[in-house]
This record gives structure tokens, C-alpha cells and sequence, in this order.
């Protein structure tokens, strides 16, 4: 059958899809089994630097990784925020108050990669593939997020040890993020002026 | 019964745009880890969480604030059974940077391509391919379209668009028959009368009448006798044939075109086979149904068009839907020279009397015996083998009773069914016969 007028004919062309059942369990495609992949290697990144940064933790909390895998399908819940608080806050007691290790920005890339890898996965059922130009742009959109963390690791890199100079440039710093925060957590916003 | 016209195209705006759970998760992580960075001096939170906060903040800048319109449009409304059409989905307006997902549901006898029925849109359109697998009218599964944001920040939908549906007409079988039609009387067929006339069926030779044609002239013998001879001709005639058919039963596994046949499956195939067959040859046919609810009554017809709308009926069956029907509307004002075809698996008894009463009636029937072979050859257990061999024991006595009525069963194998019977028929037109008036 020939597509009708305006449609493109490379609509009636399907690559083949292949996916997997685990069990009884809904089948999936090899696009999101990537997706939880890559969200699983965030997490592994994230707990290598802070292995490195910390010196080192208890071997089984690198079971953390497979969190991702436990959770993909509720890749939408609040599951990923849990676990995701869980790791922020392991950096949080592993570390020196007032220190900084370099080992935070590939941190910060699992951190996005991780993110970023959730979101996609929850944006589509667990049978649906993600096209190349798809993956490029996810791709692209972590990369600048993360590149974004770069001034700010060598900002605080340069401000450690200058205590007076490390407070006020965190304070400000941080009062920008909770404004930012507030703002985007309003859920009613005033209508705006003609 | 009011005309039933497929939908074709639905259309339903998707609703507001609500912030997900990734970007709910971005905003509370990169807040918590910036505040916790500066309550507590630690400069390395702060750079693991921008990446969260730019998301957050990247995801609510690119927040969608238009209301946007899924459509989803079938690409063909009429197919036939194991041909494929497109669906085709778009969302306008087209917004750059959003990712959109289009779910088709499964639905019986309905194939999708891809086969998890999902497919990504692409600048706001995307492609299902449909295949319709069994004859009939049915909806095709309900289709649903969510689209979400950058950083897949904010979401609309899974939404169902009203559901669109289709009507499949049965793949006639192959079907042939080289016998005459009986008691052919019209105009305009291809079957021999016994009347003279012009025709392509040789008769004899005669002498020149004035108003035959010239190209008739046969100039061997007219120079041999010395006169003008003619050679004339069996005028061609179209016959009338009366389909009926059992919509009672449907026996069997429903597998569609590539499985197994039910009951009504090979009903329908071979109706359409014999209705394309003699509509070909320019007989006139009439089909009704028995057993059906809300089948629209086709009329006498002939030719291609004819064709069609008899598939179409065939397509509105749905089997055992009016379980009270006696089938006689079906058979009032028949044509008494038309050649009534009864096709049947011969299990409910409603058919097999409306055979006895329109051979009854003096009419030449036929009745075609579609049960299919396969129910019986493997019964799954003891007790449907013994069911099975009571309802065959039953079936083989009304078998028998129309062969003693004189109507003859012939069960259907495709081209060439009707060879032997019709020629029988043919031979036995011609002798006198005794009906009840």
C-alpha cells in the first residue's frame, strides 16, 4: 500500500526491534535495557570517585549499582530520588566537612549520566526503543549539564583553604540555588502583566 | 439498520503539561545538595549537584506552554484479510525537543509492526503498521500518544485517541466450476440455453433467414446445396443463484488467516469464492444470512460491484448474534428458477430445515458442507472425542434425510465442488420432476 499524500514512505519502514521478557515480566526493548545500563554505570562512576574521594567504604555498598536495575520499572516513581538521595548523602557523611576532592566532578558526570539515563527510561513504556537521533540529543543535553559542573569544581577548587573567601562564595552560592529551587517549586505561578 | 461507516480519523487535544517525577527529582536533589553543601561546607556536593540543577532549571526554561493535538489517521478503512495499512500519528504543533511515545493496544486479530505496537515520534509524527488478520468489522486497538519535555521535565498524556476501526472482507478461496448453471434465463450471462439465439454455442446449420448476420454464413455448405446456410447458435443466459448462510456456528480455534479455519471461516471464504465466481460470469446472486444480527439485506445484483457489496455483507457478520432467527426472511421471495446454495456445517438444526423447505419448494438447492476436518481429527480429551462423535452421529442423520429429499450435500474442497453436482442438476433439469405447491 502506498503511503498517502505527505507522508513520507520511510514511515512504512521498521527496523527490527528485538526485546527481552524477563520471566512473566513485561518485555523489553534493548533500548531501554541500555538506558538502565547507563544508568547503572552512573551510579558505578559516582561510587568509584567517592570510593576514591573517601578512601575507601564498607564492599557492599557497592551493591548500590544494582539499584538501578531493581528499580527500572518504576523508572517514573520516586524510587531513583530515594536511591539517588541515599548516594548524595553516603558522599555527605564519607567526607571531610570543609574539604574537596577533584574525584567530585566525575561524581557529578555519574550523577547526570544517572539522571539523565532515569528520565529517559521512565519517558517511554518498557517495550518502546529510543531512536538514534533521540540518544544523540539526551546525549548532547548530559554533556552540557555536566560541563556546567567544571566552573564550578575549579571555583571551588581554587577558593579551598581560603576560608573567609570558601564561605561567602559558598553562601552566595548556595542561596542562589535555594532561590532557584523555590522558584521552580512554586506550583501556582502569578499571571504575568500584558 | 443504520449504515455502518468506519472511523477513519480521531483527534483529541493531549491536555496540560505536568511536571514529572525526573524533574521533581532534579529540583528537590540539586536543592537539598546545594543547601547541604553551604550549611555544612562541602564545595564537592555543590559541583556533583549542578549537573541536577541545570537540569532543573534547563527543564522548566523549555517548558512547553501550548496545548497540543494528537491525531491518528488509519491509512486504508477496507482492507482484506492479511493485508497491511498504516496508521499514522501526528502532533501538531510540532514542538521541537520533545520526545513522544504512540501506543497501539492489542486487539484480537490485529497485528502491529512493530510488534510491541509502540513507536517513537519523530518532528511530531510516527507510523504503525496494521495487519487485519481475520474478516469482519472490528475496532483496532486504542491508540495512545504521550509526548514529554526536555530532560523529560514535564509530560502530557499517556492520552487515548477515540478509537478508529475497519472492516476486513474475507479472501475468497479458489474456486472454479466448470458445469453450467442451471435454469439460466436471462440476458446478459454466460450459460447455455436450450433456446436458439445469439450465443457462442454451437446448434446447427440452417438456411438463410433474413436478419442473420453475415458473418454467420457458413460457405461450405452454402456452395455445396446451392443456398444460404447459417450456422445459429444456443443464445448465452444468466442465471440467478440464491446464497444462503449459517451464521449460527463458529466451531473451531479463531486463528485468522494464517491458522486454522473455523466453521464460519470457511462459510464466509467459500461464500465469497461462489459469489466471485458467478459474478464473473455475469450470473445474478442473492445472499442472505441466518443467525446474524444487523446484516444489511443485499438485493439481486450483479458484476465487480456487486462483488464488493457482497464481501461487505459477508464482512458484517458476527456469528450466532440473533439465535431465534427461523431463516424464514431469508427465504421469503426467492426466485423459484434460482439455484439456492446453502452453506452450512450442517450443526444447528435451523439450516437444515430451511433446506428441506426450499427443496421443498421445488427449487434446486445444494447444500455445501463447510465443516472444517481439523475439529474432529485431534479432540483434547475422552469426553469431546464422545461429544464429537454424538454431534457427527446427529449431522450424518440430517445428511441423510436431505439426500433422500433429493438435495444433494457436498462438502466444500474448493475449484470444482460444484463440478459434479451442477452437471448432475444440469442432466436432471431437463426430466420431469414432482414438488409440493
Amino acid at each position: 500500500m502506498l503511503p498517502p499524500p505527505g507522508e513520507s514512505a520511510d514511515h512504512e519502514l521498521h527496523p527490527v526491534r528485538r526485546t527481552v521478557h524477563f520471566g512473566a515480566g513485561p518485555e523489553w526493548s534493548l533500548s531501554q535495557l541500555g538506558a538502565t545500563a547507563a544508568a547503572m554505570a552512573g551510579v558505578l562512576v559516582y561510587l568509584g570517585s567517592l570510593s576514591r574521594a573517601a578512601g575507601g567504604f564498607d564492599p557492599v555498598w557497592w551493591s548500590l549499582v544494582l539499584l538501578p536495575l531493581l528499580t527500572m520499572l518504576w523508572a517514573g516513581s520516586a524510587a531513583p530520588l530515594l536511591y539517588w538521595g541515599l548516594l548524595l548523602y553516603g558522599w555527605f557523611t564519607l567526607t571531610a566537612a570543609g574539604s574537596f576532592s577533584w574525584w567530585s566532578l566525575p561524581a557529578a558526570a555519574g550523577c547526570a549520566v544517572g539522571h539523565a539515563a532515569t528520565a529517559l527510561s521512565a519517558s517511554s513504556p518498557p517495550g518502546g526503543s529510543f531512536t538514534a537521533r533521540t540518544g544523540r540529543r539526551w546525549l548532547r543535553h548530559t554533556a552540557i549539564a555536566f560541563l556546567s559542573a567544571v566552573p564550578v569544581a575549579l571555583l571551588a577548587g581554587l577558593l579551598t583553604g581560603r576560608s573567609g573567601a570558601v564561605s561567602a562564595a559558598a553562601y552566595v552560592v548556595g542561596l542562589l540555588g535555594v532561590s532557584v529551587a523555590v522558584w521552580l517549586m512554586r506550583t501556582n505561578p502569578p499571571a504575568e502583566r500584558d | 439498520m443504520p449504515h455502518w461507516q468506519p472511523h477513519r480519523t480521531a483527534s483529541r487535544p493531549l491536555g496540560a503539561w505536568e511536571s514529572t517525577a525526573a524533574h521533581q527529582r532534579a529540583i528537590l536533589l540539586g536543592a537539598a545538595g546545594a543547601v547541604s553543601a553551604v550549611v555544612a561546607r562541602r564545595p564537592d556536593l555543590l559541583v556533583i549537584v549542578t549537573p541536577l540543577v541545570v537540569a532543573a532549571v534547563w527543564g522548566h526554561l523549555t517548558r512547553p506552554r501550548v496545548e497540543v493535538t494528537g491525531t491518528a489517521r488509519l491509512g486504508d478503512t477496507t482492507l482484506r484479510e492479511g493485508s497491511v495499512t498504516g496508521l499514522y500519528v501526528r502532533t501538531t504543533p510540532a514542538l521541537p525537543d520533545l520526545h513522544g511515545v504512540v501506543t497501539v493496544a492489542r486487539v484480537p486479530w490485529v497485528e502491529r509492526k512493530p510488534s510491541s505496537g509502540i513507536a517513537e515520534l519523530d518532528d511530531g509524527s510516527a507510523a504503525i503498521g496494521l495487519r487485519s488478520t481475520r474478516w469482519g468489522r472490528r475496532r483496532i486497538g486504542t491508540v495512545s500518544i504521550a509526548l514529554v519535555s526536555s530532560w523529560g521535565a514535564f509530560r502530557v498524556g499517556p492520552v487515548d485517541l477515540p478509537d478508529l476501526d475497519c472492516a476486513t472482507l474475507p479472501v475468497p478461496a479458489s474456486f472454479d466450476a466448470s458445469a453450467p448453471t442451471p435454469h439460466p434465463r436471462g440476458i446478459v450471462g454466460l450459460n447455455r440455453s436450450n433456446r436458439p439465439g445469439s450465443g457462442s454455442e454451437f446448434n446447427t446449420i440452417r438456411q438463410f433467414h433474413p436478419g442473420d448476420r453475415l458473418r454467420r454464413i457458413h460457405w461450405p455448405v452454402s456452395m455445396r446445396t446451392g443456398t444460404l446456410h447459417v450456422t445459429s447458435t444456443f443464445t448465452d443466459e444468466d442465471a440467478h443463484v440464491f446464497l444462503l448462510v449459517d451464521c449460527f456456528s463458529d466451531l473451531g480455534p479463531r486463528e485468522g488467516i494464517d491458522g486454522r479455519p473455523t466453521s464460519l471461516d470457511v462459510t464466509v471464504r467459500a461464500a465469497g469464492a461462489i459469489s466471485e465466481h458467478f459474478l464473473r460470469s455475469n450470473d445474478r446472486l442473492t445472499l442472505r444470512t441466518v443467525g446474524a444480527a444487523e446484516v444489511p439485506t443485499l438485493g439481486v445484483g450483479s458484476g465487480t460491484n456487486h462483488l464488493r457489496r457482497v464481501l461487505d455483507t459477508l464482512a458484517a457478520i458476527a456469528p450466532a448474534t440473533e439465535r431465534r432467527d427461523t431463516g424464514e426472511r431469508a427465504i421469503r421471495g426467492v426466485d423459484p428458477m434460482a439455484l439456492c446454495l446453502v452453506l452450512s456445517p450442517l450443526v444447528e438444526p435451523t439450516m437444515v430445515t430451511l433446506a428441506h423447505t426450499l427443496a421443498a419448494r421445488g427449487m434446486t438447492v445444494v447444500v455445501v458442507d463447510t465443516f472444517p476436518d481439523h475439529l474432529v481429527l485431534d479432540p483434547k480429551s475422552v469426553h469431546q472425542a464422545l461429544a464429537w462423535r454424538i454431534r457427527l452421529l446427529g449431522r450424518e442423520a440430517d445428511v441423510h434425510s436431505l439426500r433422500l429429499r433429493g438435495v444433494p450435500v457436498v462438502p466444500w474442497h474448493g475449484p470444482g465442488s460444484l463440478d459434479h453436482v451442477l452437471r448432475d442438476i444440469a442432466r436432471r433439469a431437463s426430466a420431469p420432476r414432482m414438488a409440493r405447491r
